[in-house]
């Protein structure tokens, strides 16, 4: 067995990873490794070709391969280590990690600080319950987009989408592209799932239509799908068969949330926040576990890449500190939340003046004219949002936190 | 009163305004026709005309108002073998390769007799095995006196010796059924002397701090306070496809040939003996032919000339759970809930666990006129849902619905032995639940059959001296520890090269699987071979990959590699 001993051990080179990567060795960390198991870093950007990418970072759209790029240059300028094709198979409480590959065998790595970067994984038609059968052609969207932009192969010639979150919305668009005729868009919720603009850019501009409150009842099909019956639903979710409708189709594209990898997380035993799926942590995204610290959607599924990055370099300052001895200790006090907040990450804090002081909210309903506040500190930049919705997280910076008490609500204003 | 007669006015007696014919023949096998109203009546019906005494079994020609009972066309099988003609000639032909032609398979190879088997789907096990929620059924829930209370005694029995030969994994975790009321004491009470009945010598009443004692997870988990339980230490469980595919490739290792989508059409039979198949691979002759068809077996003994027995699909839907939950210690116990057990032919499954350890709810059991309906609905899925006692899991926890066909008989019992009508035709059908435990009991019955009428026509079989009752141990790579997995790795790159992650399953383990006695063909069966694909993102990172070294082992096209079955790639066309 390998023995290698970093400083800092990055888990997953997609943007979450690369980005604290970067940002740890900026900081002065002495060996810094990330561990990707695909064949190249990138993570799921690697797939994502279309653009919209780093508006908010660097002020102009790009593709997440070209995103994605930027730091994979500045990885290799700064001399970071990389290992590819390889899988963490665990992590200890201790910061022991093992890994293996085909040309190292099997590694056994210690670390002065673990940064988790694995981000999610799609919804699957087992976990919404898809009912009917189980042929080929239902698949989620991520996989398709994989299919199609990286493998360079059509799962299908007639589509319908379940979901409409933002891999189905971009997927809507890119099938059409591809020449996959995309009959419609089936929401279970009365409000759609993805960004305003993927709404606008990928339906609208393509007359692809979107039914809300609607889902697909029904997959017909033993091995081959020979199409699905949807339908309208009730407030709690019933089906209305009188409005069953069967639509002949060979690909159902599922687009129905996202979840956090967190099988590692469980494994080290770090503390999980039922909401978020993810770690619970402080405003330097160290978990429960002292030295171990969750960036990108590990810790919360983000909307766009640009927080993901940011959520890394704050994890990677934060592990820097943690390995120099700088990083002060401490449980934190819970953020309390009020107001149309659904959830907040960090949803800790500590008493740490030096530390982080970015904030990521989710509401729990769209709303007009809102604007975020802060009980115990500042908001500094951008507080006010014309409006507000669920998909679209919010972000803020808060400053001069005084002894870990912060609330943070947002609530309409005239 | 004529047997006929009896049956009649049974019917008469609870469907009074149906009317239903009846005829019989000298093996007391009755044949109903008359039009019902549903199909559960239907199905009713043929269960009320079972359970009059004398009726050994039940063929169903009987209808449903509007309602088009699907039935297969063997036509173009049987064109298409026509065409091709004779192929093979064999002694034997199985014709089924779940569990129960499997095994018989296996057990059959010791012999110095030329063996084949076929299969209409692209794998072994991938009927209603695969589907089965993979336990190895204590005595306690057996009618006695049947042929499936016998050989499901039997089955356990032996399946110590099969797991060892064989190689799949097999565990005994035992089962404990405890009741939370004393008015409920008959339920277990029930259970326990049925156990007995059948001969189950391990079985224990518990009262109710002895049965927290075992499983101390009823109270801290589910909150109840049990006052007492039948503990069977002899319930076991193993993955069903594992055992289909270790028996298969152990019959191979031993010169049975297998032969897969190949639908079976018609039988060819000449003065009452069996001369052969005709198939859509072509025509094989054979001298015996093993009846192990699964849900279309009533129709090869009708092919055969021996019309004794109507299948009918009482469908089953299952939940997987995520592996993360809950705690193991509940697992090997449920409770009694005796205000589900209504319908006592139609026994569902409760909460158990699999072998990985994923909590598994269900199957239910719902009456089903067509063969090849599998779908999961709403009634269904909400009656396996609510078997959960669980406050620790919930329909979030969930990674896979599925449902599967029990290939039941009107008598409700299985069907195994030589036809009286047709000479070398031996049935082994109706195998439905506990099929999977009761599998090495149906092979010694069906070789015992098989060898008594070798002997009597002067050709007694013999043993091979070259027999190979073992079916070497495959790489679980997630099974081994960290140093194990270091020295594999060593040995062969392959295994350091982890494809699914949510089971850890590397491509060694997917090459092992391809290179093997019987190849798997699709992304199910490799998943079914080495558990890729099985885990909570259901192969939503792992599928590119497995497709990926499928098609490259295989010689392929990505596009022509399937899902499942005929015709269901996962990818249409390349597009640049």
């Amino acid at each position: 067995m390998k023995e290698i001993k970093t400083d800092i051990t990055v888990i997953g080179g997609g943007p979450a990873g690369l980005a604290a990567a970067v940002e740890a060795k900026k900081q002065g960390a002495g060996k810094v490794l990330i561990i990707e198991r695909d064949f190249e870093l990138g993570g799921v950007l690697q797939q994502c070709i279309h653009d919209g990418f780093g508006l908010h970072r660097f002020g102009r759209r790009m593709s997440g391969s070209e995103y994605a790029q930027i730091f994979i240059d500045e990885v290799n300028e700064l001399g970071i280590d990389v290992v590819t094709d390889t899988m963490v198979l665990e992590v200890t409480p201790e910061k022991e990690l093992y890994a293996c590959n085909s040309t190292d065998g099997m590694m056994h790595i210690s670390s002065g600080a673990i940064i988790l970067a694995m981000g999610c994984r799609e919804r699957t038609a087992g976990q919404i319950l898809l009912l009917g059968g189980r042929p080929s052609g239902v698949m989620t969207a991520g996989s398709v987009q994989r299919y199609i932009n990286m493998e360079g192969y059509l799962p299908g010639k007639k589509a319908v989408i379940l979901g409409s979150g933002d891999i189905g919305l971009i997927m809507a668009r890119r099938m059409t592209l591809e020449g996959i005729e995309v009959e419609g868009v089936y929401e279970v919720m009365p409000n759609p799932g993805g960004l305003t603009r993927n709404i606008v850019q990928c339906l609208e501009d393509f007359d692809i239509p979107l039914h809300l409150s609607t889902t697909v009842a029904h997959v017909h099909g033993n091995s081959v799908l020979e199409g699905v019956t949807v339908a309208k639903i009730d407030e709690n979710r019933k089906v209305l068969h009188e409005t069953e409708r069967f639509i002949p189709c060979d690909l159902l594209v599922l687009a129905v949330g996202l979840i956090p990898e967190n099988e590692l997380s469980k494994g080290a035993g770090i503390a999980l926040d039922p909401k978020t799926k993810g770690p619970v942590v402080d405003q330097n995204f160290m978990t429960s576990v002292p030295g171990i610290f969750a960036a990108g959607n590990v810790s919360a599924v983000f909307d766009l890449v640009d927080y993901v990055s940011m959520s890394g370099e704050i994890a990677a300052r934060g592990a820097v500190r943690y390995v120099n001895g700088t990083l002060p200790s401490g449980e934190g006090k819970d953020v309390k939340i009020a107001g149309n907040v659904n959830f907040v990450i960090p949803q800790k804090v500590i008493d740490d003046p030096e530390g982080g002081n970015m904030f990521f909210m989710r509401v729990k309903h769209p709303d007009g004219r809102s604007k975020i506040s802060a009980a115990g500190g500042e908001i500094a930049g951008k507080s006010v949002h014309q409006r507000v919705a669920p998909p679209e997280m919010l972000a803020c910076e808060v400053r001069g936190i005084q002894d870990a008490e912060l609330e943070i609500s947002v609530g309409a204003v005239g | 009163m004529e047997l006929n007669e009896r049956v009649v006015s049974a019917i008469k007696e609870q469907f009074p305004s149906l009317d239903i014919r009846c005829e019989h023949d000298f093996r007391d096998i009755v044949t109903l026709a008359g039009e019902c109203e549903t199909w559960r009546q239907l199905i009713d019906v043929g269960h009320a005309a079972a359970h009059v005494e004398g009726v050994r079994n039940v063929v169903s020609h009987m209808t449903v108002k509007g309602l088009v009972i699907p039935k297969k066309d063997y036509s173009e099988t049987i064109r298409k073998g026509k065409e091709i003609g004779v192929i093979a000639k064999t002694d034997v032909l199985i014709v089924g390769l779940g569990i129960t032609g499997c095994g018989i398979a296996r057990e059959l190879a010791k012999y110095n007799l030329k063996i084949m088997a076929i299969d209409m789907r692209d794998d072994v096990g991938a009927g209603a095995s695969k589907a089965n929620n993979g336990g190895v059924h204590m005595a306690g829930l057996v009618k006695p006196g049947t042929l499936k209370a016998k050989l499901s005694v039997r089955g356990n029995f032996l399946y110590d010796k099969w797991a060892q030969e064989l190689n799949f994994t097999f565990i005994r975790p035992g089962h404990l059924n405890y009741i939370t009321s004393i008015d409920h004491l008959p339920s277990i009470v029930k259970i326990f002397e049925t156990a007995v009945r059948n001969h189950d010598r391990d079985v224990s009443m518990l009262d109710g701090p002895q049965t927290l004692k075992i499983a101390p997870g009823i109270k801290e988990i589910m909150g109840d306070d049990p006052v007492a339980s039948v503990l069977t230490p002899t319930q076991g469980k193993v993955h069903p496809y594992e055992v289909c595919v270790a028996l298969a490739e152990n019959a191979v290792d031993n010169g049975v040939e297998i032969l897969l989508s190949c639908e079976l059409g018609d039988v060819i039979t000449e003065n009452g003996q069996i001369k052969g198949v005709i198939t859509e691979k072509g025509i094989i002759e054979t001298k015996y032919l093993i009846n192990a068809a699964g849900l279309y077996a009533d129709e090869v003994s009708v092919m055969a000339g021996d019309e004794c027995f109507t299948l009918h699909n009482r469908k089953g839907t299952i939940a997987i759970y995520d592996k993360s939950k809950p705690p193991a210690t509940v697992q090997l116990a449920m409770r009694e809930r005796p205000e589900l057990k209504k319908d006592v032919e139609s026994k569902g499954g409760g909460t158990d666990q699999t072998p990985s350890g994923n909590i598994l709810m269900g199957p239910s059991a719902t009456e089903v006129p067509d063969k090849e309906d599998i779908d999961t609905t709403e009634q269904d899925l909400a009656y396996t849902l609510n078997r959960n006692d669980n406050p620790t899991i919930t329909p979030a926890d969930v990674i896979r619905i599925y449902a599967g066909a029990r290939p039941a008989d009107l008598k409700e019992d299985y069907v195994i032995g030589m036809s009286e009508l047709t000479h070398g035709l031996i049935n082994a059908a109706a195998i439905q639940s506990p099929g999977i435990g009761s599998a090495p009991g149906v092979a010694e019955m069906v070789e015992g059959i098989l060898l008594e009428d070798l002997e009597k026509n002067g050709t007694p079989a013999k043993r091979r001296d070259d027999w190979n009752p073992i079916r070497e141990k495959k790489v679980k790579f997630a099974e081994l520890s960290r140093e194990e997995q270091a020295a594999l790795i060593e040995k062969n790159p392959a295994y350091g090269h982890v494809i699914c992650r949510c089971e850890t399953i590397t491509e060694g383990e997917i090459l092992d699987a391809i290179h093997s006695p019987i190849v798997p063909t699709s992304i199910d069966a490799i998943k079914r071979r080495t558990r890729a694909g099985m885990g909570r993102c259901q192969g939503g990172f792992c599928q590119p990959r497995v497709l990926e070294i499928l098609a490259r082992e295989l010689g392929k096209e990505w596009v022509e590699i399937n899902l499942k079955g005929r015709d269901s790639t996962v990818l249409k066309q390349k597009n640049r």
